[in-house]
């Protein structure tokens, strides 16, 4: 068992074995974030190495005897359904982003419009206005602006001072 | 080089190596029967002419040798096999030779081959009167030990569970290597004195048995007051522990020596002057022994001793094994048995604490147990 992975593997085909439980775990533990396409390499199909398959985040098994064939569909459909769940994961952290910005956005306004009397469609040309003199986005001006106005009223109970 | 006036099998089971003494029982098991059977004139006018390999314990002569056996004998069916490595190193060659194997051990389960026919306990079969009758009458808190791999990891997750779903509770779980040191029976000791448990159940395999035995009772615990409950320990171990050593701890076994039958009674005579009363008598021996009687019955049903006519005719045979009479079930091609739970005792004919009110069914995948916990965790297990 490796002390940790070569910098930039794309694949790994890790056998799980029971006696090396405990080699197994830690060296899973040090794989990086997003971790390489995971084949396991199984001999036995029982709920103890399920779980160790389970836990290693395999997307494909080879089951032992190993055999040529079968071999290079296996890797194509891991890698396949590898790359849609980063594509995946790279999406929602997007539109979560995307939310949270609009959330600000919405908050920013209707500081606006309380504090200087605006109404919304004026609040958000003021916003987007202020965001273009500075060439920043619209979401970054209004955290900008949410920030900036809470720390200006005074702290509440459990609040930062 | 098949010969038209016998029927050749093939026997490769260890004599040698971690597990050759358990085995060698096995292996004079196969000798009763095979004389028996051709004592009584063979099958259909022809003898079994077996043809015996020790692999030595060693997974790759096991592949070895049952290659040799079928591709250069044309041998069709084996028997043998102990540990779990064992049996899956021979099983790619089996199948691919088109061959029949009888594995005569009790294993982890999860496994199905049509190639293969499993005459040990499933864990189904021991583990749950074994776990009632711990629960009932030992205690509450169990500690699980094993050797390093697959059997010990899956057994003890088996009993684990079926223990929490009566109530009880699992203050440890400890794995030490197949070849048992001094500091790794210091480790097993040192968790029984931190984790006090009610009971201990034990995965161990091999020749470490004797030696953790004998250091839990040198270590100052008493099995009448905290037994080691196991189904892979047996006769050969104990035989080899000092005196003083082995009295009261528990067994679970579809067959024990002591078992007042006549059958069993039969066959342990037998097995008793057949090998000059040197080797003890063990629950995987008399499996193999009701193995090659399975074997004769299909075959004297089949009339052939290729898988396409011997299988079928496996499933409907019945033979009256020393521990009652046992069949393979054609879904699983495991065997119904009739799994037992004993307190050792020596010098003395082990006491028979749970006796089966009927056969069990092998669930070699655990679906009844599951469903059973599911639907209501204080029911009666749905396999009794």
């Amino acid at each position: 068992m490796p002390e940790r992975l070569p910098d930039r593997t794309d694949i790994l085909i890790l056998a799980i074995e029971d006696h090396a439980r405990e080699d197994l775990r830690r060296f899973l533990r040090t794989l990086p974030n997003p971790a390489p396409t995971l084949l396991a390499i199984v001999g036995y199909e029982n709920p103890a190495t399920l779980q160790l398959v389970l836990e290693s985040g395999a997307m494909a098994v080879l089951s032992r005897p190993i055999k040529p064939f079968g071999l290079l569909t296996n890797l194509a459909i891991t890698r396949n359904v590898w790359k849609q769940n980063q594509q995946l994961a790279r999406d929602a952290r997007r539109f979560k982003r995307k939310v949270m910005g609009d959330q600000m956005v919405l908050r920013a306004k209707t500081i606006l419009m309380a504090g200087e009397g605006l109404n919304e469609d004026e609040a958000h040309r003021e916003l987007r206005a202020r965001a273009m003199k500075r060439r920043i986005a619209i979401e970054i001006m209004a955290r900008e602006l949410v920030e900036m106005h809470d720390a200006a009223i005074p702290a509440g109970p459990g609040g930062k001072t | 080089m098949t010969t038209e006036d016998t029927w050749p099998i093939g026997v490769v089971m260890s004599e040698t190596g971690v597990t050759g003494m358990i085995e060698k029982t096995q292996v004079e098991a196969v000798r009763l029967a095979v004389a028996e059977i051709n004592a009584a004139g063979g099958v259909r006018g022809r003898r079994l002419a077996p043809v015996y390999r020790d692999p030595a314990s060693t997974p790759r002569l096991y592949r070895s040798q049952v290659l040799e056996l079928c591709r250069d004998h044309g041998i069709k069916v084996i028997f043998g096999g102990h540990m779990s490595s064992t049996r899956k190193a021979m099983l790619p060659m089996v199948e691919a030779q088109n061959a029949l194997m009888f594995y005569p051990t009790l294993y982890e389960g999860f496994e199905y081959s049509r190639h293969c026919i499993y005459t040990g306990a499933a864990p189904n079969q021991n583990s749950v009167p074994l776990v009632d009758y711990l629960y009932a009458t030992v205690g509450r808190r169990l500690l699980l030990i094993g050797s390093d791999y697959v059997y010990p990891y899956e057994s003890n997750r088996i009993v684990g569970d079926l223990f929490r779903s009566r109530g009880g509770e699992v203050a440890d779980e400890i794995y030490v290597p197949l070849d048992l040191r001094a500091e790794h029976v210091a480790r097993l000791l040192d968790l029984i004195r931190e984790t006090r448990p009610d009971v201990i159940y034990s995965t161990l395999v091999g020749d470490g048995i004797v030696r953790f035995y004998e250091a839990f009772r040198e270590a100052g615990f008493d099995p009448a007051e905290l037994p080691i409950a196991s189904q892979s320990t047996s006769e050969v171990d104990v035989v080899r522990m000092k005196p003083g050593t082995a009295e009261g701890h528990v067994i679970a076994a579809p067959f024990f020596d002591s078992l007042d039958t006549p059958a069993a009674r039969g066959f342990a005579e037998a097995f008793r002057a057949a090998t000059g009363g040197t080797l003890p008598l063990t629950a995987p021996a008399e499996a193999a022994y009701f193995s090659v009687h399975l074997y004769a019955r299909a075959l004297a049903l089949a009339g052939d001793d290729g898988i396409d006519r011997l299988l079928p005719a496996l499933y409907e045979v019945e033979y009256d094994a020393p521990q009652g009479p046992v069949r393979v079930d054609r879904l699983t091609n495991h065997t119904h048995l009739w799994p037992r739970v004993a307190r050792i005792r020596e010098g003395k004919p082990y006491e028979i604490v749970s006796n089966p009110l009927r056969r069990v069914p092998p669930d070699p995948y655990l679906i009844d147990i599951a469903d059973g916990e599911e639907a209501a965790p204080d029911a009666v297990p749905a396999l009794f």
